[in-house]
């Protein structure tokens, strides 16, 4: 059975109510640029292979929301194709990655972009044949700013940095604000607010970082509790809102207790320092950190050249935060492999 | 139905003239579409729970893959290979002995001379009663099984492991694995830790091997026994009686027969812009950066199994987009051979609101209901433990749950819940009826 043949036919019957096309028109040309992201495809394919967009088909007009966005992206020299960036980490490479670059001179994962409210910053994650930045080669594993209409190069793969308008793109999605991505996209460089000492040999401290922690038996949580069958896959969140910490169970089965009461599920509960926590059969202890109080929270992100400018955090303290930074993705999907900035 | 859904297989697929055609243009070969009909064991029906969503701003949506195999009986059963693992402790003397000797007895006759058998006991220690071997002396196989005689201990642990050797031990291919372990009390002997034993059946699981747990009367630990049936695929069943072993025994050598589909796999590929945020039901979804890889329950001839996942999408350009390639593998259990079926997961994203709120899928609504009822099960049973919640609380919880099955046409969940609360009115205890409850939900199947 041939898989494009398949997909043809399943195509004749997909139902999705389509604009009326050219029905000549996959037949005649043998690489299809799609119109939303402008990848080149192959003439078999019926969607993008970026995208996923219907190729035969011609998209609607922007949203208004979308024609105000300011998107940052990267468009490839050579074929034009944009890749947008997101907030947060972007990995470049062959395999897997954001930004795929399929050439024999990309490392599987060559390097990452990191865009944040300190800017946009380029870490090269030793590659072969390595990356480059306005010509200038950039040593590995060091996290370099980039400003807007920097020509990076990524083994014989020259792209350009675009920046469209001046801000961050700030509309707010459905449960995670675009404030909260940067801050959990910056947490990793931050030490945590707070810790929940363990109290038992048995179970790991869980570190409160400076917006949302979740908790609970399942990779996808920032923070797993794995071999304790009492605690549920998604359990409980930490979050801090202002400097205020708060503990939900978010409808855990064994429930979630602070000293010695059953929390509500969904119901925020305040907790003070020394507060004694029950997850499962874990007991832990709320440890206050002083030090790290955060007070430009709700500072305003720009992207101005001063913020492209500064300084990218220390390399060495990001050592603990591999487990944080799918927060703001929901699902773990390999990138929290990368090497510490 | 037929607005949403794209039919991968199956009579009937021709194509409409009314409907656009995408690509192509040429229009549909018949006799291609027959050729991915004909001899498919499976077929697949793929739906999201909009035809819609919205283009601007992030998004979530829900997908239902339902996977169904044909009911027609042509082709000759795989053989089986199978190990009877069985305890003889100390509390299992007597009549529960008897009518499990009774059980073996039945599976004997049961079974086929093209089938290969062994039995396995355990107590303190472990014996192989019989080796594996072929199904053809009958009354010598019952003379082995008469001589089963009680023991004292439970060393649960190397009797699962002796009979997934056995199981292990014939060479050939083209056999339906499967190990049956009945057992009627916590493990007290040998290895005894939950997530050990779970592993190993994990770890067997790779091997091809399946087990089916049998929980016999009100010691055995049901938390293990479903968690060793949830890992390694197979089937969990409570027996409340001994009378009802040999029934319970012929339900699942009648459930192995008329597996037609095993080893089903479902991988999921998804563009730039779109993520899997979690697969219902699942114990382990492998998720890589653009995809995610999971494993499905065998499919017995006339059954279906439904899969639910949520997504979410990052703002899009209006315009039709396929949001994920969706690719079942299973192995025809009949023709011996690997299948594949491919499928696209549509959507189309819009600005218009109005489009979205009318055109929400209730029959992928309905199946997410079922698995809230899941988890309202679990936390029932929970809250019991906890002591709190009082019999008559969670009579009335159950209650709830049971009418949410029952109208999302779940008959058979919704009798066990009916069980359980009987059991519940008459002082017994429902976990180890729930939990197999549970574990059906999250499976997601269901006779057609």
């Amino acid at each position: 059975m041939e898989l494009s043949d398949t997909t043809q036919a399943l195509n004749d019957r997909i139902t999705v109510g389509v604009p009326a096309t050219d029905p000549d028109r996959t037949q005649m040309s043998s690489v299809i640029e799609c119109p939303v992201c402008r990848t080149q495809n192959g003439g078999c394919e019926i969607y993008c292979s970026e995208c996923g967009f219907l190729l035969a088909s011609t998209p609607g007009a922007p949203t208004e929301e979308q024609a105000a966005e300011s998107g940052y992206g990267l468009i490839e020299d050579r074929t034009g194709r944009r890749f947008p960036l997101v907030v947060g980490e972007n990995l470049v490479g062959r395999e897997n990655a954001e930004i795929l670059l399929m050439d024999g001179t990309v490392s599987r994962r060559h390097a990452l972009l990191t865009l944040g409210d300190t800017g946009l910053t380029v870490t090269d994650l030793a590659s072969t044949n390595g990356t480059q930045i306005d010509g200038v080669p950039v040593s590995p594993q060091t996290p370099v700013a980039v400003a807007g209409g920097s020509v990076l190069r990524f083994g014989q793969v020259t792209l350009r940095l675009e920046a469209l308008g001046g801000a961050l793109p700030s509309e707010p999605t459905m449960a995670i604000t675009i404030e909260q991505r940067v801050a959990a996209a910056a947490e990793s460089a931050a030490a945590p607010i707070a810790i929940l000492r363990s109290n038992g040999a048995q179970s790991e401290d869980i570190a409160v970082r400076r917006t949302a922690t979740s908790i609970g038996r399942r990779p996808q949580n920032d923070h797993v509790i794995a071999g304790d069958p009492f605690v549920s896959g998604a359990h409980a969140r930490v979050e801090v809102v202002d400097g205020t910490i708060t503990l939900t169970d978010v409808g855990s089965t064994n429930g979630t207790f602070v000293n010695g009461a059953r929390l509500q599920a969904h119901q925020p509960c305040t907790l003070a320092d020394g507060d004694e926590i029950q997850i499962g059969k874990g007991l832990y202890t709320l440890e206050r950190n002083v030090v790290s109080e955060p007070t430009d929270d709700a500072q305003k992100l720009e992207w101005d050249e001063a913020a492209a400018e500064r300084q990218p955090p220390p390399a060495d303290s990001a050592s603990s935060g591999s487990a944080s930074t799918s927060s703001a993705d929901g699902v773990d999907d390999g990138r929290t492999e990368a090497s510490p900035l | 139905m037929e607005d949403r859904t794209q039919q991968l297989s199956g009579p009937g697929a021709g194509a409409d003239p009314n409907r656009t055609v995408i690509a192509g243009g040429a229009g549909v070969d018949p006799n291609r579409t027959a050729m991915t009909g004909s001899g498919s064991a499976l077929e697949a029906l793929i739906a999201p729970g909009n035809r819609y969503a919205l283009a601007s701003g992030a998004s979530r949506e829900h997908l239902l893959l339902m996977l169904r195999a044909s009911g027609n009986t042509l082709g000759r059963r795989m053989p089986l290979n199978l190990s009877l693992v069985i305890d003889r402790s100390g509390s299992m003397e007597g009549e529960p002995l008897d009518y499990l000797k009774r059980a073996c007895g039945y599976v004997v006759d049961l079974l086929e001379p093209s089938d290969i058998l062994s039995i396995v006991t355990f107590e303190e220690q472990v014996e192989v009663v019989m080796p594996a071997r072929r199904v053809v002396n009958k009354a010598l196989i019952k003379e082995h099984i008469a001589r089963i005689k009680s023991g004292n201990t439970t060393n649960l642990y190397d009797g699962l492991i002796t009979g997934c050797m056995q199981v292990a031990g014939v060479a050939a291919a083209g056999y339906l694995n499967r190990v049956l372990l009945l057992t009627d009390g916590e493990p007290t002997a040998g290895i005894k830790d939950f997530s050990t034993i779970v592993q190993q059946v994990a770890q067997q699981r790779q091997a091809g091997i399946s087990v089916t747990a049998l929980g016999f009367g009100s010691d055995y630990n049901e938390e293990l026994m479903a968690g060793i049936a949830r890992r390694s695929g197979g089937n969990y069943y409570y027996i409340t009686q001994p009378s009802l072993i040999p029934e319970v025994f012929r339900q699942e050598l009648e459930s192995l027969m008329t597996i037609t589909a095993r080893n089903v796999r479902v991988r999921m590929t998804f563009p730039r812009g779109v993520r899997c945020r979690y697969i219902y039901g699942t114990a382990s979804p492998a998720f890589g950066a653009r995809s995610v890889e999971y494993a499905l329950a065998d499919i017995e001839r006339g059954n279906a199994v439904a899969s639910l996942s949520e997504w979410e999408f990052d703002s899009h350009i209006p315009g039709v987009y396929r949001f994920a390639k969706v690719e079942v593998s299973y192995d025809d259990v009949v023709t011996g051979r690997s299948e594949a079926l491919p499928a696209d997961a549509v959507i189309e994203f819009t600005a218009d609101r109005r489009l979205i709120d009318t055109h929400r899928d209730p029959v992928v609504q309905r199946e997410l209901e079922v698995h809230l009822a899941s988890r309202n099960l679990e936390k029932t049973m929970m809250g019991m433990r906890t002591q709190q919640l009082t019999a008559v609380g969670a009579i009335q919880e159950l209650e709830r749950t049971r009418a949410i099955l029952a109208s999302a046409g779940r008959s058979d969940q919704a009798q066990e819940v009916t069980q359980a609360m009987d059991a519940l009115r008459h002082g017994g205890e429902a976990d180890k009826t729930l939990i197999g409850t549970i574990y059906g939900l999250d499976q997601g199947k269901r006779k057609e």
